[in-house]
């Protein structure tokens, strides 16, 4: 059962009511088909339907989770990738006090796979940055923690966080490495009781024995060495050499779609997305690393909550069910979302949130801070209306006048910034989930 | 008759016969020969016995260490107009470039050897010392500035320079354009001149003055001004190093504070490192060793409302020094605006040898504790770290301290968390009537009901079996968490339809708690121990506190639920809360009044001597903004 419009419900929906955003059954299935995936090609794989969910209520369901028996890894030289950063990309800033090393990047997969690192031993980074679905998770509009706790906002990707220099969509955070401690310690994230906790269980973990002396000295293990351990991890998760950098850095004609050469004029253009995802001489991010209000936060909180809504019950399971009995048996809400008011209470920064990257927006779905928006059309149209009017709009978000062919080629664009990181997933597989290590080709990297 | 261009060479070698003479061999020893040239006749010389400064010689004794002392600045160095050699206009602040300047006043026909001869040999060594040694020339800028406008011409002082030219160091040359530009400036730096005479009224040319040099900083301060008697090179080397070390250091008043922490510092440190009577040592963990500049940053932090969301909260508005270092009157705590927390607030005395922390032990660290209060929502509500660090990195009143403190480290979770912890730990406190009558042997420090209490506590009523008591030292608690049934009554009994609210600190009221359906945040069980490790064993199992200064530290229990030690007394001889995850050793104690009287005036023996001076420690650090920071 798949309700219809269910798209045009969300925005607004469930948030502060420990309720958790559904997505439409089958949605990928289209992404997928529009980036021509070759599914169930030979070797290892990284995209493509997921786990056999044959058992399940609604049989067009498409996860792209993969059983344990599917995740066949391939280590990748990750160390190689930044040295010499994928085209399009610019070089990656490191810390000075944080260089990247074979070590460290291996310590700090570990963790970031390790589900021991939180309360009750069942939720790791990757579940909700999970590597065969653009290290977001596809699945969920909003982040579900520990419990089924509600984060309250869409999972960010990973892919080239390393040139990010203000960190979660309130851009309250500067570093990766000031940034690490936080999901493990948040209550409605990984839980852990305290940071000292965290460190007591690691220091048990036979697993761990001499890894952070090799990466680290004789610092040894402290608050700081775990942090860069997962800073280093994630600053090395770099995917461009896109068909648009080839089209448009490397000077190959034949590189992109007419279609989508032409979604680039609109985007640098007449549809203005290049004022806010920015495009250098060099290089490009995508992002002007600004918090923008384009109305996605004002609606959701302002405008009335529909009744009866919808709740998943497992993924590509839901019901629809009265916000009363919603109520009856959640924690209360944390209130509305509020964006970057809630880390600076300037009233003029409500609904403001962090200008994404959109480098591999096609594997990154759902979309905006709150992933209300749940294929890049929604997003297209979305600011082909003018996005959503309020007093704190951002001046550059007006209705575009966008023809359909227009939006398709546009679309046609954005699915070119699909970056070369299949060798970042298949390295995330070599990774040990939980207790039961891990399959991987251990050839040596190409 | 003033000296002509034309005899100026001669007059120069005659006036620097002995410093030129020597200067090229550089040593003291041939610097010590001095005195034979000076004998060889040079025309015009003044046949008089010399005595040579020190300066011209090696220093009688080994001169201090760099660094050792301080020189506290003088005064700010006045500015004024010169001229360079090559005629051109500055200002002598100019001048100085921003490095360490050693100004000297000197003329250029100055026949005295222990005038400005001196100066410039002096400045004419350091000249060598800095050739050699990139540092000091990168740093370090030599100025000789000539009192005799008249006769020193830009022209003079370039000739002049000539016979100093050298490379790869600063020694600048200048005068200035007339008298009357001059004055100024010689009396701001209070170098008297006066020209000599002759019966005929006409100028001998010479110029009666005191030699004065002085030693600059980068900020334009006058750190010392040198005399005849000890204008020395190695002296001034030892300064200007003094210097540069200094402002490595963070400036001057951080070098003083380094070399000798406020008394109340020394205090704590004192402490910590002596525990006081009835306390084992303090052994801080490897690598947080306690330091005066981390005790001070520590204490700093620990007062800081800036530290906090909206800057309203400093950890020490819960930790109220005067109220125990916990808040006397709620027995919860209330947090960012308003939000009321589960527990009740810990006193932090003796926190060092607490090992979990938190009543509910999920936390093993102070430096680490130090986040879970920072970035809670409901505390400190700061929402990320980079808030709190981007914050202390930029406020201009922490500015170096942290560097100081941890080595040059500046702000990170690590050092911020050290910080605090490194205050926290020397809130040590003993020296107790107990402790002077227990390990003392002070008979009479305690009453006799106190000491009969001891005998309870350790015998009968078992408190000891959890508070515990050593043979050398007692902590007052086993470090373990137990259960003693307040958390679990809490949830699980029934909740009286009338209760005792707190409307404010100390003003409570007793009302219908149906009255207030709707108007409160759902509240949730607290289950101890159980919410870390999620083992249902551990449900209600809270941390058992040190007793130390238990008489200050009012209400009680992890919930604040019991007001007075009489209420506690109380509670553990019925025996806690009976349900079977209990802890065995609370049971009814069948206690007579006289009992539990005794037990009272135990704990209150228990408060250590010293309570005043931590809370005058406390008072001490400056609360929130500093005047004239607000915004």
């Amino acid at each position: 059962m798949r309700p219809r419009g269910l798209s045009r419900l969300a925005p607004g929906c469930t948030r502060g009511h420990g309720v958790v955003r559904l997505l439409a059954p089958g949605f990928l299935a289209v992404a997928f088909s529009a980036l021509g995936f070759a599914v169930g090609a030979a070797g290892p794989v990284t995209d493509g339907p997921g786990d056999y969910k044959g058992s399940y209520d609604s049989p067009d369901y498409v996860t792209r989770s993969f059983s344990l028996e599917s995740r066949i890894g391939k280590k990748a030289d990750l160390l190689a990738i930044v040295r010499d950063t994928p085209l399009g990309l610019p070089p990656l800033p490191v810390p000075e006090n944080n260089p990247l090393t074979r070590e460290k990047v291996e310590l700090g997969r570990k963790l970031f796979f390790d589900r021991r690192l939180s309360l009750n031993g069942t939720q790791s980074c990757a579940m909700c940055h999970i590597p065969e679905q653009g290290f977001t998770n596809n699945e969920l509009a909003t982040a579900v923690g520990l419990e089924g706790r509600d984060v309250g906002r869409n999972s960010p990707t990973l892919y080239n966080v390393g040139y990010k220099t203000r960190l979660f969509h309130d851009a309250r955070e500067s570093t990766l490495e000031q940034q690490a401690w936080q999901p493990m310690i948040n209550p409605l994230e990984m839980a852990n009781p305290s940071i000292g906790w965290v460190m007591a269980k690691l220091r048990e973990f036979e697993d761990y024995d001499g890894l952070f002396e090799s990466a680290f000295g004789e610092r040894g293990m402290d608050m700081n060495t775990v942090a860069e351990a997962l800073a280093s991890y994630q600053r090395t998760l770099l995917a461009a050499d896109s068909p648009f950098d080839r089209w448009y850095y490397g000077q190959d004609a034949e590189a992109m779609s007419e279609s989508a050469q032409r979604g680039f004029e609109l985007f640098s253009g007449k549809a203005g997305c290049s004022g806010c995802h920015t495009i250098g001489e060099d290089h490009a991010l995508f992002t002007d690393e600004q918090l923008h209000n384009i109305g996605t936060g004002y609606e959701r909180a302002m405008a009335p909550a529909p009744t009866p809504r919808p709740v998943t019950l497992a993924p590509g399971v839901f019901v629809m069910v009265d916000p009363d009995v919603v109520a009856m048996v959640s924690a209360p809400g944390s209130g509305n979302d509020l964006g970057r008011y809630e880390v600076t209470g300037d009233v003029d920064d409500r609904w403001h949130y962090k200008t994404p990257s959109l480098r591999n927006v096609a594997l990154t779905a759902p979309y905006m801070h709150d992933g209300s928006l749940l294929t890049l059309e929604e997003v297209v149209a979305f600011y082909n209306r003018g996005g959503v009017p309020n007093p704190l709009l951002d001046p550059r978000i007006r209705p575009l006048g966008l023809s359909e062919q227009e939006e398709a080629d546009l679309l046609a664009f954005l699915e070119a910034l699909t970056g070369d990181y299949r060798p970042l997933v298949l390295d995330a597989f070599v990774a040990p989930i939980g207790d039961v290590g891990s399959r991987y080709d251990d050839s040596s990297p190409p | 008759m003033y000296p002509s261009i034309a005899r100026f060479p001669k007059a120069l070698v005659f006036v620097f016969g002995c410093a030129l003479g020597a200067m090229p061999a550089a040593g003291a020893e041939e610097a010590a020969k001095v005195p034979a040239k000076t004998k060889e006749p040079v025309k015009g010389a003044i046949d008089r016995p010399q005595v040579l400064a020190p300066g011209y010689t090696a220093l009688s004794f080994d001169p201090p260490d760099a660094g050792t002392y301080s020189l506290p600045p003088i005064a700010p160095a006045p500015d004024g107009r010169v001229l360079k050699t090559d005629g051109s206009e500055a200002s002598l602040h100019d001048a100085f470039g921003d490095k360490y300047v050693v100004l000297s006043f000197i003329y250029s026909t100055c026949d005295d050897v222990n005038g400005c001869p001196l100066a410039t040999y002096v400045l004419y060594r350091l000249y060598q010392t800095m050739q050699k040694n990139p540092e000091l020339a990168e740093n370090m800028r030599l100025l000789s500035l000539s009192f005799d406008p008249q006769n020193d011409t830009p022209e003079v002082m370039r000739l002049y320079a000539e016979n100093f030219a050298g490379k790869g160091a600063d020694w600048l040359f200048l005068t200035t354009e007339s008298n009357d530009v001059l004055a100024p400036i010689l009396a701001d730096y209070g170098q008297g001149v006066n020209r000599v005479y002759n019966e005929e009224g006409e100028s001998t040319g010479q110029i009666s003055h005191v030699l004065r040099v002085f030693l600059i900083d980068p900020e334009r301060r006058i750190r010392n001004i040198y005399s005849v008697s000890f204008l020395h090179p190695d002296l001034v080397l030892a300064d200007v190093r003094t210097l540069m070390q200094e402002a490595a250091a963070g400036g001057y008043q951080a070098a003083a504070a380094k070399s000798k922490p406020p008394l109340r510092t020394r205090e704590l440190m004192a402490q910590a490192s002596h525990t006081p009577l009835g306390l084992p040592p303090l052994e801080a963990p490897e690598g947080q060793e306690i330091t005066a500049a981390r005790v001070d940053l520590g204490r700093k932090l620990f007062f800081d409302r800036r530290l906090s969301g909206n800057e309203t909260l400093s950890c020490a508005m819960c930790h109220i020094p005067e109220q125990g270092f916990t808040n006397n009157t709620m027995s919860r705590a209330v947090g960012m605006e308003g939000q009321s927390l589960r527990r009740n607030t810990a006193s932090l005395y003796n926190l060092a040898w607490q090992d979990p922390l938190y009543v509910d032990g999920r936390e093993r660290h102070l430096h680490t504790l130090t986040w879970s209060e920072l970035l809670d929502l409901k505390r400190m509500g700061n929402r990320s770290v980079g808030v709190v660090l981007d914050k202390l990195r930029g406020l201009p009143d922490y500015e170096d301290l942290f560097e100081d403190a941890f080595d040059g480290q500046s702000a990170d979770m690590v050092t911020t968390g050290v910080a605090m912890a490194t205050y926290l730990r020397t809130l040590v406190s003993g020296t107790s009537p107990f402790d002077r009558w227990r390990f003392g042997g002070e008979e009479g420090a305690m009453s006799p009901a106190a000491a009969r209490g001891y005998e309870l506590f350790t015998g009968r009523a078992g408190c000891a079996s959890c508070h515990e008591v050593s043979e050398d030292h007692a902590l007052f608690t086993d470090n373990q968490l137990h259960n003693t049934g307040i958390g679990w009554h809490h949830s699980m009994g029934k909740e009286p339809r009338r209760q005792v609210m707190e409307l404010g600190g100390g003003i409570r009221i007793e009302m219908d708690m149906d009255a207030l359906a709707g108007t409160e945040e759902r509240s949730y069980n607290d289950l101890g121990l159980y919410e870390a490790t999620q083992d249902p064993v551990d449900r209600w199992k809270f941390r058992t506190p040190g007793l130390r200064n238990v008489a200050e530290t009012a209400p009680y229990m992890h919930d604040g639920s019991l007001p007075t030690l009489e209420a506690v007394v109380e509670f553990y001889d019925q025996g806690g809360f009976e349900h079977p995850e209990q802890d065995e050793r609370i049971r009814p104690l069948g206690l007579s009044d006289a009992d539990k009287a005794d037990l009272v005036a135990f704990l209150k023996a228990l408060t250590g001597d010293n309570l005043r001076l931590l809370e005058a420690d406390a008072e001490a650090a400056p609360v929130g903004v500093p005047a004239g920071e607000g915004s």
